[in-house]
């Protein structure tokens, strides 16, 4: 099986999520014997072609002159990224049986070079313009939403990574749901091991005497913020605990606001973005995390605090409910509601055996469902049946 | 010899002087025993129309709408077009020899169809950016003006009308002069001499 990835983003240019994304799953294919190619946007000091562990990754100039737009820029983006995969592609230098296109970004490359090599193209969608915007409100959305449309009704099938997305990529992009296959995101199990100074890191955030509460994401509406402060006052009578706030977002100003005007301001951290390795070991070292969200395509908070077994208390929305089982593997709560947010925290943090119980049945379901070679396996089922569809049909050229 | 020419208008969509231009091209080529295949852009007549003379029209939509400048608008309509030639040379009608590509419209097709399957291209250049815009420097422009670089330097011959735009050209993409071929249609053996650059970009 022969690859070839086309994203707008691999490391070390890591914008959002697709970059993790795509690297792990192009090394765990590469592992399990497929051959990837993955043509990507440059970035300074990054070379313009390697190879990791049998992954090729070719840099393409991103286009550099100035862009009047987001979308014009993409486009012309596309137009570099859709020639280097053409040039390396007829010169013999990458075969390919199969191209895999990650979201609209690189939707132009993508069905171009479908047609013009006719290989099957696949799609991963990760989040939906509608989505993103609550709603597509101008021509500029509904450009990029149309784009999305195209791609997905050019692609042979696409990847959803929850049955959630499944089901707004269906309705929003009016796509078949038996075109959509199922593919979860993953986390990588061994970023969460190894020796820290477990007491020297917690004194960065917590007094010895306080319990760490962990808040990932975005300062935004949606991720419920304002639900946290709100159920902070009614924890904080019960336990002796500090939030730890990581993430920033127009939010962030009226969120600590609010936490001074109920008097608990002390009792918040807000850390704005933190680097990764900080970020793992807070996980590592929280006493629970929650994940109050309103919207949540997929929930990769959830995922990341269960892989470092910190019980999860998440509202009960989107992915989040495809990932967390309540009292099993975590704790679900009302969405939008504070009462039930604090009743939740204040289970965990009080009744140890509870805690342990969830720590332990949710970081057996991540290895069992969400470490990256089970996805990368599923991934290249995924891709045989593609191919298989293919050889079997007339668009083949003969 | 079969020619694909791509053209953002061609008639019944005239929005300038090109429509008109590719259609006596296209009508003279195939007189002179040329299959000629044109692929072009219609918000609403859409497929193949075979023309009494031989000459086939392929009309397509552009599947993004809307956009917010001509830029998208293009690039968006080039994937279209690639589709479009790829499945005329997939097909059974198979064979392209020679791509014509008219202004910088059909530059991101031509160039991508040529890295990836072979087939050679001539640029059929009519206006410069600098000359439509008057050397602005809005993002749009520069955008604009790397595509009319990338097909002056991809294809294998740019055609121009007069001597005047040739030496233009040469001058703004500092290109040697034989790349540049001046072709004036109001000179009886245009047609003749059009044929034989399409025959020289076969034999490179």
């Amino acid at each position: 099986m022969r690859v070839l990835m086309l994203s707008w983003e691999f490391p070390p240019r890591v914008i959002g999520g697709i970059s993790p994304h795509v690297y792990h799953l192009s090394m765990e294919l590469a592992k399990l014997g497929a051959e990837v190619c993955v043509v990507t946007c440059d970035f300074p000091g990054a070379p313009d072609f390697e190879a990791i562990d049998g992954v090729h990754v070719h840099r393409v100039d991103s286009y550099r002159s100035p862009a009047s737009d987001f979308a014009s820029w993409v486009l012309m983006m596309n137009v570099n990224l859709e020639m280097h995969a053409a040039e390396i592609v007829k010169s013999g230098r990458e075969k390919i049986d199969l191209i895999h296109a990650h979201d609209w970004l690189v939707a132009t490359a993508a069905i171009g070079l479908k047609h013009i090599f006719r290989k099957p193209m696949v799609a991963t969608i990760h989040s939906t313009e509608q989505g993103r915007r609550n709603g597509i409100n101008t021509d500029y959305q509904k450009m990029i939403h149309r784009t999305a449309d195209w791609l997905v009704h050019e692609a042979w099938r696409t990847i959803c990574c929850s049955d959630y997305m499944a089901s707004q990529v269906s309705y929003v992009l009016r796509l078949p749901r038996n075109n959509i296959d199922v593919i979860p995101n993953g986390v990588d199990l061994e970023e969460f091991t190894g020796y820290y100074d477990r007491a020297g890191f917690r004194n960065r955030f917590v007094r010895s005497d306080e319990k760490l509460i962990l808040f990932v994401g975005r300062l935004v509406y949606e991720k419920g913020g304002t639900i946290l402060i709100e159920a902070a006052q009614k924890i904080l009578r019960s336990v002796n605990a500090k939030f730890v706030v990581v993430g920033d977002g127009y939010l962030r100003d009226e969120l600590m606001r609010r936490a001074w005007d109920a008097g608990i301001g002390g009792k918040m951290y807000f850390t704005g973005f933190l680097d990764e390795k900080t970020l793992r070991l807070l996980y590592r070292t929280a006493d629970v995390c929650v994940v109050p969200s309103l919207y949540e395509p997929f929930g990769i908070v959830a995922l990341e605090a269960m892989v470092a077994r910190t019980p999860v208390v998440v509202s009960g929305v989107g992915g989040l409910l495809e990932i967390v089982e309540h009292d099993k593997t975590g704790v679900v709560i009302y969405p939008d509601n504070a009462d039930s947010l604090a009743w939740g925290v204040i289970k965990v943090l009080k009744d140890e055996s509870y805690a342990n119980w969830i720590r332990s049945n949710a970081y057996q379901k991540i290895v069992d469902v969400y470490g990256w070679r089970r996805i990368a396996k599923r991934t290249l089922r995924f891709y045989e049946r593609v191919l298989g569809e293919y050889e079997a049909g007339g668009w083949k050229p003969t | 010899m079969h020619v694909v020419i791509i053209t953002w208008e061609y008639p019944p969509r005239i929005v300038g002087d090109i429509a008109r231009h590719v259609e006596k091209v296209a009508s003279a080529l195939a007189d002179g025993g040329m299959d000629v295949s044109i692929v072009t852009f219609h918000d609403r007549i859409q497929g193949l129309e075979r023309q009494s003379n031989g000459v086939e029209v392929y009309r397509v939509g552009n599947p993004v709408e809307p956009h917010l400048n001509i830029l998208n608008w293009d690039l968006t309509l080039a994937t279209e077009f690639e589709r479009i030639i790829s499945d005329i040379y997939y097909s059974t009608r198979g064979e392209i020899d020679v791509i014509d590509a008219h202004e910088w419209f059909s530059v991101v097709p031509g160039t991508i169809l040529k890295k990836a399957l072979g087939i050679p291209f001539i640029y059929s250049l009519y206006s410069l950016e600098e000359q439509r815009s008057h050397y602005a420097d809005a993002p749009l422009n520069i955008a604009i003006r790397n595509l009319e670089h990338l097909g002056v330097c991809e294809a294998s011959k740019v055609i121009v009308k007069s001597d005047w735009m040739k030496s233009e050209v040469e001058r703004l993409h500092s290109i040697p002069g034989n790349r540049v071929a001046s072709i004036s249609p109001s000179s009886p053996t245009w047609a003749a001499e059009l044929g034989k650059l399409y025959k020289e970009a076969t034999e490179r």
